[in-house]
């Protein structure tokens, strides 16, 4: 296992967890591992910050959970995206390649 | 039932919290138990597996803490947000709120005003050490019609040293007043005259000095006195060096012992200093004094009334001379202690006009809930359309129904607001009502304790009337995620009606209440009191013992002081006596008629009046037959005296009682009757009359003398006139409770016209807002049904027609709500019925007079609308929608 960091900002957290279940329903111990796949182990989210991240954005509406059973049937909540979680994500997307390209620009710049 | 399980299902998902707080820790254990069987399908054994997983996890107990925080600040940021939204929505209907706002300040502030009368006089404790353990004492001797019966020196010396262990302690009092002089003009001040234990029972500490010690209330001994924070203040500014100056008191020299810290101020709110008792242990009468007593621990009042009665039944058959042996000791005596909670004594005949008010005053929130209920009915209806959208851009339905009781409580919150500022008006207006000689009435606040209670009602009212829409709301937004449509006009308007027959029969059982007890105390206003109020002044003069210890020259002083008024201007007669109806200044005693025997079992105590020539006159108490006393009748003649017409009835029903005799039990001497005379209400409105004796001023001196006076002119200018005469005769005599007679039986009706006033301003406020809901009902029915009438009268109704029409609508409602409130109706004159004077419960003018008064307001509130109906505009009608 590679070794990763927490350091997240919340932010940059939430826009992976939208990303993560744009491409399909998850629990929360798939999500952390996807994150942890996608980013080639740059991100390794800790319990500690992960579900508070994901009640947060139930609340705000862009995520809703039910009961289900995972791959080797144990229960375990599912997170879904809504379509307004949809439409945030295609806005935040936009926004941090907008914001990521212009910072790269601007240390590209500098050095 | 239905109703019921869709509140409970709107309530768990608006405060979804236990069911939140389940399923995180299963979301917790699930997401463990995937890391258990990632680290094993590792190849892991399993507990080497559960190990890693719980490391990696971290700290269960914090990562809850944490989600819980997030869902926390969630709702209170929603909370928030729809508060904000809600004062937006408000605002942009600001007559709608205003209406709600005025209505819900109405209701909510007369709860806080009552309430705090409720919490000032009943709830707060008394301020003494542990005052739930305080009782007062008294005796009952109910066979010779002495329900509540004060004890005499004897007895409590008995009862006090009897050993008795229910009773920690026990202490007896009494008050009176007395001549202050020394110091500028004389004063009377308010004195308690007590035993040595009184501030121990009570368990007050003085402020500066000590209070009395034991043996301090034997005669002799009793030159001392403690004095109250205020009297220290006003006289004395307070002097540190207090202790050990000495008063003049009835022309005494008393030492000061102690002060008093401030707010004490018992058995009298105006009670001012505290003298002892000088205790004769050997006087079987008279009967003047009271006990206060501390229980011991564990012991009810009823086992100290149980051990006390025991003690005097002691006493009465070691005393067989006294009024107690009169009454025989059985199983079922009516001789016997009654043993009362300190403050329910205090408060008594108080409680229950107070709690028939707070009931008033929560049947006017409810009607006020009702109304704002209907208001809000109204506005969702017209804003269906608002929730649709909400509901469809994916709003929950447990979502919209939280907002909409969040509008319905910051309404109520505003309503609250104003409400506490209406109760602190009338608070501070309270002064201008009848409430003297209410007991506690100084302790009544706006204070920390009732405005929690308002904050609660607050709470409440918001939850009230927030509930119906709220729940509306939810099952409309069920009913769109099922995708059925559809709108609950119908079962809108019936709920409509329901509420306002409802508060059409909330506001009948509060006119019932106040016409019943308007009704009662027009009787008590109009009771012939056996003399003329009007224009009569009355004042208390006492002349100190010392000074005045031979009956001549008391008689001396009062004739001096008469001759000098007889010829003031403003003044057209004026009298002396010794006690006046209605002030509590006469002398009860027991009296012997001549030809019967001494002990009828009766027991009759007659009202004993010294009086100079002449009062009658000024009293204009008819003279019947025989004659008025004369100057001739002093000390050296014939003892004589007057008796009224109830006494006279008594003893010679079908004879003539002049040249009768009667002997009172104090002197033995007989009195031959020469006159009867029209018999007087003495203490109150509504008791029966009781017997009197009159004897002539000089034949029976007093040393505290009332002065009546029939003027012609202002009261206010002829009283210094009276004092400047007054100490031209002597400048050491005060003159002192000067007040005009009506005022003085006014006093006594004081409870009954707050309470009636009160009330009828309630029911008013209750017919007031029923008339504004029945309106707004009508009016909302007649434009939901515009476009129908339209067509009617294009058909060719005549007007008269949807008038009629419109108007029976309105008076079935009200006949439903009649019939409804008939029933509360029966049950409230139930609970007056003890407070009702020559007024039957079911009095048949009140029970005719309401219901009228209630068709034709409801029948003016419909009125509108119905014409409105009748006039309808048949094209414009139909254009509409």
């Amino acid at each position: 296992m590679t070794k990763g960091t927490d350091d997240l900002l919340q932010g940059t957290l939430d826009l992976l967890i939208l990303k993560t279940l744009g491409l399909g329903p998850n629990h929360g111990l798939g999500i952390a591992r996807r994150i942890n796949q996608s980013t080639k182990g740059t991100f390794h989210p800790k319990p500690g910050s992960l579900f508070p991240a994901l009640h947060r954005l139930e609340e705000k509406g862009w995520l809703v959970s039910e009961w289900g059973e995972s791959e080797n049937r144990r229960k375990a909540k599912y997170y879904k995206l809504t379509r307004k979680g949809r439409k945030h994500l295609e806005t935040e997307t936009a926004n941090w390649e907008r914001i990521a390209g212009a910072i790269f620009l601007a240390l590209e710049a500098t050095s | 039932m239905h109703l019921l399980s869709r509140f409970r299902s709107l309530l768990s998902n608006v405060f979804h919290r236990e069911h939140a707080e389940r399923e995180l820790d299963e979301e917790m254990s699930a997401h463990l138990d995937l890391l258990i069987d990632e680290k094993i399908a590792a190849g892991l054994s399993v507990q080497e597996a559960r190990r890693n997983a719980l490391i990696e996890f971290g700290g269960l107990a914090q990562v809850k803490e944490q989600v819980r925080d997030v869902r926390m600040g969630a709702l209170i940021e929603q909370v928030w947000l729809d508060a904000g939204y809600a004062v937006r929505i408000l605002l942009k209907n600001p007559s709608f709120t205003a209406l709600v706002v005025i209505t819900l300040a109405l209701g909510i502030g007369v709860n806080t005003a009552i309430f705090s009368l409720v919490d000032g006089i009943l709830l707060r404790p008394l301020p003494f050490e542990r005052p739930d353990r305080l009782v007062r004492l008294v005796q009952s001797q109910s066979q010779l019609g002495l329900p509540l019966w004060n004890l005499s020196q004897a007895t409590f010396t008995a009862l006090r040293d009897n050993n008795t262990h229910s009773l920690e302690a026990i202490a007896a009092y009494s008050t009176s007043g007395a001549n202050l002089t020394g110091g500028g003009d004389p004063e009377r001040v308010s004195v308690g005259n007590v035993s040595a234990d009184f501030f121990k029972v009570l368990g007050v500490q003085p402020l500066l000095g000590r209070t009395f010690r034991a043996g301090e209330d034997t005669p002799g001994n009793n030159g001392v006195c403690v004095i109250s924070f205020g009297f220290w203040q006003r006289q004395f500014g307070g002097d540190p060096n207090m202790i050990g100056r000495s008063l003049n008191l009835n022309s005494i020299a008393t030492e000061v012992i102690g002060v008093m810290p401030a707010g004490f101020s018992f058995p009298r709110p105006e009670t001012e200093i505290w003298v002892p008792l000088a205790i004769n242990p050997t006087r079987t009468a008279p009967y003047f004094l009271r006990a206060i007593a501390r229980l011991a621990p564990g012991v009810l009042p009823s086992d100290a009334e149980a051990e006390t009665t025991e003690g005097l039944w002691d006493y009465a058959r070691k005393h067989p001379d006294t009024s107690e042996a009169r009454v025989p000791l059985d199983k079922g005596s009516a001789l016997k202690t009654v043993v009362t909670p300190l403050k329910d004594a205090m408060v008594g005949a108080t409680q229950k006009p107070l709690l028939i008010l707070l009931g008033a005053v929560g049947l006017v929130l409810l009607i006020a809930c009702a109304n704002i209920a209907n208001l809000l009915l109204a506005r969702a209806t017209s804003r269906v359309k608002e929730l649709a959208v909400r509901f469809a851009l994916g709003a929950s339905p447990s979502r919209v129904a939280r907002q909409l009781l969040t509008e319905s409580l910051v309404l109520s919150v505003i309503g609250a607001a104003g409400g506490v500022l209406l109760a602190w008006l009338g608070v501070r207006m309270l002064d201008r009502l009848p409430i003297e000689g209410i007991p506690r009435i100084e302790g009544v606040a706006l204070d920390a304790r009732v405005l929690t209670f308002t904050a609660g009602l607050a709470v409440l009212t918001g939850l009230l009337f927030g509930l119906m829409p709220a729940l509306r709301a939810y099952r409309m937004g069920m009913v769109a995620a099922m995708h059925e449509g559809g709108r609950g006009s119908s079962s809108s308007h019936r709920a409509n009606r329901a509420l306002v027959a409802a508060q059409f029969a909330l506001s009948f059982v509060l006119l019932i209440g106040a016409g019943l007890l308007l009704k009662s105390l027009h009787h008590l206003e109009s009771v012939s009191l056996g003399f003329n109020p009007d224009r009569l002044l009355t004042m208390l003069i006492s002349l100190p013992a010392r000074k005045y210890a031979k009956p001549e020259q008391t008689v001396q002083f009062y004739q001096s002081l008469m001759e000098r008024m007889s010829g003031m201007p403003g003044i057209r007669s004026a009298a002396i006596t010794s006690g006046l109806p209605f002030t509590s200044g006469g002398n009860t005693d027991n009296f012997i008629v001549e030809g019967h025997p001494p002990d009828t079992a009766e027991g009759v105590q007659a009202q004993l009046v010294s009086m100079a020539p002449g009062h009658l006159q000024v009293m204009e108490i008819p003279l019947l037959r025989g004659r008025d006393f004369l100057e001739t009748d002093n000390a050296d003649s014939q003892s004589v005296a007057i008796v009224d017409e109830t006494l006279a009835r008594m003893y010679w029903p079908d004879g003539d009682a002049l040249g009768k005799r009667v002997e009172t039990t104090g002197d033995m001497t007989w009195l031959t009757i020469v006159g009867v005379v029209g018999g007087i209400k003495e203490v109150g409105l509504a008791e029966e009359l009781q017997p009197h004796i009159y004897v002539p001023l000089a034949q029976g001196p007093t040393l505290q003398a009332q002065l009546a006076v029939r003027t012609d002119g202002p009261f206010n200018t002829l009283i210094g006139a009276i004092r400047s005469e007054v100490s031209e005769v002597d400048p050491e005599i005060p003159v002192y409770s000067i007040r005009a007679m009506n005022d003085v039986i006014g006093r006594t009706l004081n409870s009954q016209r707050l309470t009636n006033i009160l009330l009828t301003a309630f029911s008013v406020l209750a017919l007031l807002l029923a008339a504004v809901g029945i309106y707004g009902t009508m009016a909302l029915y007649v434009a939901s049904r515009k476009k129908e009438f339209g067509i009617r009268l294009a058909l060719g109704a005549p007007q008269a027609v949807l008038l009629r029409l419109v108007l029976r609508e309105g008076m079935v409602l009200i006949a439903t709500g009649v019939a409804i409130g008939i029933a509360g109706a029966a049950a409230m004159s139930r609970a007056i019925e003890s407070l009702l004077f020559e007024v039957s419960p079911t009095d048949p003018a009140v029970l005719i007079a309401v219901p009228l008064l209630l068709v034709l307001v409801a029948l003016a509130a419909c009125f509108v609308p119905a014409r409105r109906a009748s006039r309808i505009d048949p094209m414009i009608a139909l254009r509409v929608e």
